[in-house]
């Protein structure tokens, strides 16, 4: 019987991940793009302001301290990658353009969206980690560079792809 | 006492007998209908587009005739029609993996920068449900009136596990990473996905429940359920085969000077604090 009810469900995360494949992707709207204090990520991933605050804190302070600092961390990548979701959405769309310009940047700036979602979902596991073994050093500098380069490439986009699908959602 | 067990045979007896009804009126049903898919591919050359499904709803459609005629025809016996349906799930199987496979590739194909990761977890993944599915085999070997049978019903639910694991990681890479279906594809998907659940689930449920050496009223519900599965299945390629694909909309035009500001606001935003 236990093997049965495995079984089904399995069987039953089919339609689960079909409704997450095709329901999530349901129009995002540019007005949903948090925004994300990348100094700040970069603060809280500091490691020289780690080793201050590990310095200066009493050992059960810093691991409360630092564990409050990771988790503040994920809700930056979770942000990030959320609007990383949003932008690839909009800069399929642009990748259509008849404009080779405008598709190059848009096929770039989808490249730098589904790496930041690749690096976010191999972080967060890690920041958990680090949030159960506190002194543990964690530092996803990579997404931070990512989200830089993609947010770099959404200027290029906005001013080469002066075009309706965009602003229609604004 | 004996009257009221004749009543209870004479009822068991119909409905058994409704439910084969049923199931062949399904049976039937699906069989024309995967042959309709199959001409409405061709005539629609959606076969250029879409070559293995192709390939996949034509041989459901020549297999399931053939397997139709087995059943109905004076000359065969029981083991004939084991083969057929055996040969029939088999091939299907081999086509149900490559498409799942090829749908997996091309949606990857598209962003380099998972596609060679995309590939690998797709691999570690199908050897993980290839040890789940083994695991399962080993716990539960099937029931059935031979060796055979039951060989056969473990492989059944083995292609079962695998196809679910492969399509459920199909369905949340996709959507993690945002890719973009176009909607046919995602209709063989969706069909498939429907037709490989069902039949796991049914499957699962059946190898609790079915006696080993009877044909029993649980083998024709679990025909007339898998049937119906199969049903729905060719109905929905059916509905995303002749719908029409939504053309991509590159839109053009001149900017409203607003327009940028607000974009440029919203830039703004991602960059400082």
């Amino acid at each position: 019987m236990t093997l049965a009810i495995i079984l089904a469900i399995l069987a039953l995360s089919v339609p689960v991940g079909i409704r997450l494949a095709k329901g999530r992707s349901v129009a995002p709207r540019i007005a949903q793009i948090r925004s994300v204090d990348l100094r700040a990520f970069r603060n809280l991933m500091d490691p020289e302001e780690e080793q201050y605050l590990r310095r200066h804190l009493p050992p059960a302070d810093f691991r409360r301290i630092q564990r409050q600092r990771l988790r503040a961390a994920v809700e930056y990548i979770n942000c990030a990658a959320f609007n990383a979701a949003v932008l690839t959405h909009f800069a399929e769309a642009a990748r259509r353009s008849p404009d080779p310009v405008t598709a190059q940047a848009a096929a770039k700036l989808i490249d730098n969206a589904i790496r930041l979602r690749s690096y976010a979902f191999r972080a967060i596991p890690k920041l958990y980690l680090a949030m159960v073994f506190p002194g543990r050093g964690v530092s996803p500098a990579r997404v931070a560079e990512s989200y830089e380069l993609m947010t770099r490439q959404v200027v290029l986009l906005g001013l080469q792809y002066p075009t309706g699908e965009i602003p229609r959602a604004l | 006492m004996w009257a009221t067990a004749g009543r209870a045979i004479i009822q068991r007896g119909s409905l058994m007998l409704s439910l084969s009804l049923a199931w062949h009126l399904v049976w039937f049903t699906r069989v024309t209908l995967s042959l309709v898919l199959f001409l409405v591919i061709i005539t629609r050359q959606l076969h250029r587009q879409f070559p293995l499904f192709a390939l996949y709803s034509g041989w459901i459609s020549v297999a399931g005739m053939a397997v139709l005629a087995v059943n109905y025809a004076r000359f065969t016996n029981g083991y004939d029609y084991f083969v057929a349906i055996a040969v029939s799930n088999g091939v299907e199987a081999v086509l149900g993996f490559a498409i799942i496979y090829q749908m997996f590739a091309e949606r990857v194909r598209r962003y380099p920068a998972i596609s060679g990761m995309g590939k690998s977890v797709f691999r570690a993944v199908t050897l993980f449900f290839v040890i789940l599915a083994v695991v399962f085999a080993w716990l539960s070997p099937g029931l059935g009136a031979s060796h055979l049978i039951s060989l056969y019903s473990v492989t059944q639910r083995t292609v079962r596990t695998l196809q679910c694991g492969q399509l459920v990681f199909l369905f949340l890479f996709c959507g993690y990473f945002r890719l973009s279906w176009r909607s046919r594809a995602f209709g063989i998907a969706l069909g498939l996905g429907i037709l490989s659940s069902t039949s796991l689930a049914v499957n699962a449920i059946h190898s609790q429940i079915a006696t080993a050496n009877t044909w029993s009223q649980s083998e024709y519900l679990a025909g007339l359920v898998n049937d119906s599965t199969y049903l729905i299945a060719v109905l929905v390629w059916l509905y995303y085969m002749l719908a029409p694909e939504p053309a991509p909309q590159p839109t053009d035009g001149p900017l409203p000077p607003h327009d940028l500001e607000t974009w440029n606001r919203e830039l703004e935003r991602l960059l400082e604090p």
